[in-house]
């Protein structure tokens, strides 16, 4: 009975997590496509929903590897990916908050690897897995697209910049309706697989799935599916504003040039089975866009605060998912614990929200159009 | 640990896509500028300029849509 509990609780978790993954990553596909007036906020999100939707149904390759190289599997019980998500979804809200956009699938490695050191000691953790998984892309990714976004807005600028900027900039804000699908309908297939893959650990870990048969039921698609996309559709507002308009104020072919060298970054490492963040992808290419304009056309200090959550993601979210972990075990191997944990998780967000709320201005506000 | 690491996908993903990157921005940007220019002849009464940026505008729109179908086959087929 106590199991049963702590599985319908990890799958609720789960799901809470895709939502916050969505809402987090929505500035990814679409900020610049909002900065740049290509498409109408609501328009953009509901569109990037969609594609997330569908995305989640193209491919369940991703879900069979989460967690995989990064934590031993045989410490993987219902309550260490209970504590893993608690600290992904905290670490989500506070970069939310302060508007900054760090890695929801760092955040949940990081959660999960905290969770499994308090539940077995550092003999749980794989480190050469977290180097390749998370470190050295972290490294890569954005500053190959701060490249070739640099390169491809002088190439399009040489290309057009004696033309009238009117059908230019049509031209480019039509373009950028091309790339933003794209990149919603790549993130759709990646991230949404993540929280499948979380919650049929849980089931297998549980027994109602055989480890040597590990497949993901239909309604782990479709409650995945459906939960990244309404996060998605709610719109991080916060995250948005900060990728559209406060690291440059960009032009549609900048716009255009940040993402399509983004998309070219994401699904040639997705090509070549290299795991890469799209959130460190798309804020190279957007910073990419604006310093080969002009090195001063880009907010350097917040570009500083950007990298340092970046950097700070895995740790903080493995400290918060061992907490977790650590406040659950105390109450035993009972659901107990975890229901504590998400009373206590659960309180703390209604008093840092509520009072928010209650002050006046909405949690978020629309991106300026 | 470092040997652990897939060396060759990084060097292959550190060429293939600044050159995916690249083909996104020539091809749209050749796209519009064709478009553009063809308007522009077109106005000033000039059938061949605005035939030949025409020709431009179709090819960059197709190898635009070939780049855009690649990218879509490789998000369905991973």
């Amino acid at each position: 009975m106590g199991s049963d509990v702590v599985l319908v609780l990890v799958v609720a978790t789960a799901l809470a997590f895709d939502f916050t993954n969505g809402f987090h990553d929505t500035a990814n596909a679409i900020a610049t496509s909002i900065s740049t007036r290509a498409m109408s906020p609501r328009a953009a999100v509901l569109m990037s929903a969609v594609l997330n939707f569908a995305g989640a149904f193209i491919s369940l390759a991703v879900a069979a590897t989460v967690a995989k190289g990064i934590v031993s599997s045989d410490v993987v019980t219902p309550t260490v990916v209970f504590g893993g998500l608690i600290g992904a979804i905290a670490w989500n809200l506070a970069t939310w908050w302060f508007g900054l956009p760090s890695s929801s699938s760092h955040a949940l490695i990081g959660g999960i690897v905290g969770s499994a050191f308090v539940a077995d000691g550092v003999s749980a953790v794989q480190g050469g897995g977290i180097v390749e998984k998370v470190i050295i892309p972290a490294i890569v990714s954005p500053l190959l697209a701060f490249a070739v976004a640099g390169v491809a807005i002088i190439v399009s600028y040489r290309i057009v910049g004696r033309q009238r900027p009117g059908p230019v900039n049509r031209g480019y804000r039509l373009g950028q309706l091309v790339s933003g699908s794209l990149f919603s309908l790549a993130h759709g297939t990646n991230d949404a697989q993540k929280t499948m893959g979380i919650i049929t650990l849980a089931l297998v870990a549980h027994g109602d799935i055989a480890p040597d048969n590990f497949h993901v039921p239909t309604w782990v698609v479709v409650s995945s599916a459906s939960a990244i996309a309404l996060g998605t559709y709610s719109g991080g507002w916060r995250i948005i504003r900060t990728m559209g308009s406060r690291i440059i104020k960009m032009d549609p072919a900048q716009g255009f040039s940040a993402q399509g060298a983004g998309a070219a970054v994401v699904l040639t490492a997705s090509h070549l089975g290299f795991p890469l963040s799209t959130t460190h992808v798309i804020s190279g290419g957007v910073m990419g866009a604006g310093a080969a304009k002009r090195l001063s056309a880009v907010r350097w200090g917040l570009a500083g605060n950007i990298a340092l959550a970046w950097i700070l993601t895995l740790p903080c979210a493995a400290v918060i998912g061992g907490v977790a972990y650590g406040l659950c075990s105390l109450f035993g191997d009972d659901a107990v614990g975890v229901i504590v944990v998400l009373v206590l998780v659960l309180a703390l967000l209604a008093a840092a929200f509520g009072s928010r709320v209650r002050r006046g201005p909405a949690i978020t506000a629309p991106a300026e159009a | 640990m470092l040997a652990a690491i897939e060396w060759g996908k990084i060097g292959e993903l550190l060429w293939v896509a600044p050159v995916a990157g690249l083909a996104v921005a020539v091809t749209f940007s050749l796209l519009i500028l064709g478009i553009a220019r063809a308007g522009d002849h077109r106005r000033d009464g000039s059938g061949g300029g605005a035939a030949a940026f025409s020709a431009l505008a179709l090819v960059a729109g197709i190898a635009f849509a070939a780049v855009v179908i690649f990218a879509l086959e490789i998000i369905t087929t991973k």
